[in-house]
């Protein structure tokens, strides 16, 4: 009796094996659909659009790029939350996720979904950002900016693409550690937060390379730093925030996500074939065109930093949610 | 009941609605202001329009034009009926799928509403919904429900 | 001069039999995708984004921009043909194009609507071509107190657009307004009206509101009486404008590019308000202003023109700086980024082949497109013969996938539904749906313009005064409004009078 028992179990663990694997090998059989929550144009398209027809090659399926914009990133992230979790739609997922999920929190509403509803593939670049200004303006380093900014308080304004999103944290955290206090004005999307200090409509901004990269090379900003611990090599006469005495770092990470219950080996092999593209010298190529590198975190690493991301933009935002006027 | 009154209704309706919605909004303050500022602003004018043209649309019948309503629901069969028939292919559509929602919708259209006969009707409403369903479907590659049946 | 030895270049990168094949295939697809509702040339252009992959950069930009520009020709289409807008610049074109189509004169108002936007196009891409560096300077100096200030301008201007009295369409465009606050407040997070339904998060889209008010509207207006419509048979003499109308609309024409080319460097949805704000320039300087809205062809002329040179022009803060203020421009830069080309300020320098290749093609584009969509005039109009109680309900379907396949909404195909009776209510009461839909569609600017300015400035108004361009703006706005109230208030006592000389 238990012999058989333990046969039948055997078997059932085989063949569940066997259809798994089927379901890996058969994987995919039709078109994928990323779901970019954020805007044509922006950093995340960038990246994902250069990684869907690489990818396309590799899976023999083609990889779709769907724009589902909302909300800072809301509607797409839920729409990809909620998808089936066949591994056929997919998210291009960013640091906005958390940002945008640990927003609600801190003001007491229930997020529509949080980081546990997905389940991670990996990143395309983890890349810091910089502080620009006007062309024109008189800070010609960051040590002037911030003794300006010291003697006025609250009247410097900056420029992001949105509300608690990629491009409005980073000069949070580097306000709060430079000391200075400054005002936020909201703008949307990254490319209208960049024509603002192009056209002098605000007295700095932060962003990512990619966008600004092309703006610093022909004089329409000027940087004064970048908010993080290394150099970057597409900019490499512009000192770190670090090496400036200022502890403030920031990582706008762009990677792709998967429902949470997406079967483990089409997650495998999703996670793998996104190794190879993103390590590819075609991707990299790309990207590094665009001014951005290539910084490839798996699927694991990726979940561990997103835990600990969260948890100090929890924190960051207990702080701005107790300093809002309600 | 004029038709200037009628549109009154309508914009009072819409103002009490953003009136109390917007109120629960923060207003924010000078430097910052809230979400509530706009909507509630509008609320409030289109309360006042509603009440204007309500006050203005008094006129007796024959000059400013009138919508009687005597004989309204005559009048309006057909508007009804495919208001009706459109409502429930929303509700059902999802569940039926696209090729068999659309023909089963063309098809009472076409009997009840252009009065074709039925197998006239029949044969549109097969032509058109599996043509349009290869149009967006196929060609088109437009994401539609599968129903029950796939 | 450097330009034209530069331009000439372009041509002949852009004249190869491949790329005029690619512009061709762009511009035909762009075209279907158009006249479809609901399929907007974001998504054709995504869709073929894979297929460009293998070719070289310059062929990829070319077809891109033919489609583009073919799907703002399309939309036309419909709104002269069905009064269903295809794109939210074609709202104003339903106005009077319907109209056209109702007497008869259809053809001629889908010819000049190509005409018109030849034209347009064409002038602004000259315009373009000698001034992008420069006109991005400007279009960034503009900021959200000259935004303010411009969209308040446009929005006493839309006042007048309405055949009914300006008090009559002013709730219009408050209710229009109150319904685009609907959904996420991109300033502070907070959810406006939402009731905790998803597909409102992102507000309510131009799509199920003019679909139905339009579409689904006219069809119910329609068929309350009987579903017999005549519709004879079209000459092809019948198909072009007479003379009269030819005449008539060179002047809106020319106005129209001007007016299109310079509202389009500003960013946001700079087309759409370059149409309505050129059919009431004409309307104002028309000789007969009430005939405004039964089928007057400057309604038509001014606006489609407009709305293409105002596309046009829209490229030029991305070709100057690299900045897409659009979706299209948006998706042209990843194309550019994946063939390795990178945009910015130094493209043009950098890049000439690309930069100039693309220009070309762009009056290459614009010819094709015409030539295309007459010959198209005529199947188009023919496809109207079919009879009505076939067409109605095939519409009706069109209406519904085309709702749909944006966003896969059941609950926008409700609001689909909603706004066709509403739409079909207020127009058996004669209140115009047109301002409403565009007062929707731009008020979110507006309110955001406004906190923003007040946002930057810590709360004083006096940001509003420091810019010249703003102030200049708020100015004429008041004495427009002033204006209209004056003349709301007036001709009825000349109409009382002419009623008592009557009797």
């Amino acid at each position: 009796m238990k012999s058989q028992v333990k046969r039948l179990s055997v078997l059932m663990a085989l063949s569940l094996v066997i259809i798994s694997a089927s379901f890996a090998a058969d994987y995919p059989t039709k078109p994928i659909t990323l779901i970019n929550p954020q805007a044509p144009g922006g950093t995340l398209d960038v990246q994902a659009r250069a990684f869907a027809p690489l990818a396309e090659k590799m899976l023999g399926q083609p990889v779709v790029v769907v724009n589902k914009t909302g909300a800072t990133g809301m509607v797409g992230g839920l729409a990809g939350a909620q998808a089936a979790p066949d591994g056929y739609t997919l998210t291009v997922g960013s640091v906005n996720i958390p940002n945008a999920i640990e927003w609600e929190i801190a003001n007491n509403r229930k997020p529509p979904f949080t980081r546990h509803d997905f389940v991670c593939i990996g990143t395309f670049t983890m890349s810091p950002t910089f502080l620009i200004v006007p062309p024109d303006s008189p800070y010609k380093t960051l040590a002037d900016f911030v003794a300006d900014a010291k003697a006025k308080p609250g009247q410097l304004a900056f420029s992001s693409g949105g509300l608690y999103g990629m491009s409005h944290l980073p000069a949070e955290i580097f306000a709060r550690a430079a000391g200075i206090k400054v005002r936020h004005v909201p703008y949307t999307g990254g490319g209208p937060s960049l024509t603002a200090v192009v056209g002098k409509q605000v007295d700095f901004s932060v962003n990512y390379p990619a966008n600004t990269l092309s703006l610093i090379r022909g004089n329409k900003v000027r940087a004064l730093a970048v908010i993080g611990a290394k150099r970057l090599k597409s900019a490499p006469n512009i000192p770190t925030t670090k090496e400036l005495g200022i502890d403030a770092e920031y990582y706008g990470w762009v990677g792709i996500l998967a429902p949470v219950k997406t079967p483990k080996p089409i997650v495998d092999k999703l996670r793998d074939v996104m190794k190879k593209v993103v390590e590819g010298k075609a991707f990299v190529d790309i990207i590094e065109q665009a001014g951005d590198e290539v910084r490839f975190l798996n699927g694991e690493e990726l979940a561990k930093y997103m835990n600990t991301e969260s948890e100090k933009i929890a924190k960051l935002y207990a702080e701005m949610v107790k300093e809002t006027p309600k | 009941m004029t038709k200037e009154r009628g549109g009154s209704l309508i914009f009072l309706a819409a103002g009490i609605y953003g009136l109390v919605f917007s109120v629960q909004l923060p207003l924010g303050k000078w430097n910052q202001p809230g979400p509530a500022v706009f909507p509630l602003s509008l609320s409030i004018l289109l309360c006042l329009f509603g009440m204007g043209w309500f006050i203005r649309g008094k006129g007796a019948g024959k000059k400013q034009g009138s919508v009687r309503l005597r004989g309204f629901v005559q009048k309006f069969m057909t508007p009804i009926r495919i208001v009706g028939l459109t409502a429930a292919f929303i509700l059902t559509f999802e569940f039926l799928g696209y090729l068999l929602a659309s023909t089963i919708y063309l098809f009472i259209l076409f009997l009840w509403v252009s009065r074709y006969r039925l197998w006239a009707a029949l044969a549109l409403a097969i032509a058109f919904g599996a043509g349009s369903w290869l149009f967006f479907e196929k060609l088109l590659a437009t994401p539609l429900p599968r129903g029950f049946l796939s | 001069m450097d330009v034209l030895s530069n331009l000439l270049n372009g041509f002949q990168t852009a004249l190869t039999f491949k790329n005029v094949y690619l512009c061709f295939i762009g511009c035909l697809w762009g075209t279907v995708v158009g006249v479809l509702p609901g399929i907007g040339p974001l998504a054709g252009i995504t869709l073929l984004i894979p297929a460009t992959f293998g070719m070289d950069a310059t062929g990829a930009i070319i077809m891109l921009a033919g489609i583009y520009y073919g799907a703002m020709y399309g939309g036309s289409t419909t709104s002269i043909l069905m009064n269903i807008p295809g794109e939210s610049a074609s709202v104003v074109t339903c106005i009077d194009g319907y109209q056209m189509a109702r007497k008869g004169r259809g053809g001629a108002a889908l010819f000049i609507a190509a005409w018109g936007s030849w034209i347009g196009g064409t002038l602004s891409i000259i315009g373009l071509m000698f001034l992008a560096p420069s006109l991005a300077n400007f279009a960034v100096k503009f900021g959200p107190p000259e935004m303010f200030a411009l969209l308040l301008i446009a929005f006493i201007l839309l006042g007048s657009l309405g055949k009914g009295s300006f008090f009559k369409t002013v709730p219009m465009i408050l209710f229009g307004l109150l319904v685009g606050t609907i959904g996420m407040d991109p300033l502070t997070g907070t959810m406006r009206f939402t009731h905790g339904i998803k597909d409102l998060y992102d507000g309510i889209g131009f799509i199920p509101v003019a679909m139905g008010a339009f579409g689904i509207g006219e069809i119910l207006t329609s068929t309350e009486e009987s579903l017999v419509r005549f519709v004879g048979k079209v000459k092809m003499r019948e198909l072009l404008p007479n003379r009269d109308e030819l005449r008539a609309s060179w002047a809106p024409i020319f106005r129209g590019t001007g007016l299109g080319f310079l509202i389009g460097l500003l960013p946001g949805s700079a087309h759409v308000l370059s149409s309505f704000v050129s059919y009431t320039l004409e309307k104002r300087l028309s000789k007969k202003p009430e005939e405004f809205g039964t089928g007057r062809i400057e309604g038509v002329a001014g606006p489609e023109t407009a709305n293409n040179a105002a596309s046009e022009s829209a490229m030029i803060p991305f070709l100057g700086l690299g900045i897409p203020t659009g979706p299209a421009p948006a998706v042209m830069m990843i194309a550019l980024l994946i063939h390795g080309v990178r945009p910015g300020p130094l493209f043009i320098s950098e890049q000439p082949q690309v930069f100039w290749g693309l220009i070309a093609s762009m009056y290459i584009g614009n010819l094709i497109l015409i030539i295309l969509n007459l010959p198209l005039v005529g199947l188009f109009v023919n496809l109207l013969r079919v009879p009505f109680r076939i067409l109605f309900p095939v519409i009706l379907l069109i209406c519904l996938v085309g709702t749909y396949s944006v966003n896969s909404s059941v609950v926008e195909l409700g609001i689909l539904l909603f706004f066709g009776v509403l739409g079909y209510i207020f127009r058996k009461l004669d209140f115009d749906i047109a301002p409403f839909i565009l007062a929707m569609i731009i008020g979110p600017t507006l309110e955001m313009s406004f906190r923003q300015s007040l946002m930057r400035s810590a709360g004083s108004f006096s940001i509003f005064l420091k810019s010249p361009i703003a102030c200049t703006l708020i100015v004429m706005s008041c004495l427009l409004f002033l204006w209209n109230i004056f003349r709301a208030v007036r001709p009825k006592k000349a109409w009382e009078k002419a009623l008592e000389e009557g009797e």
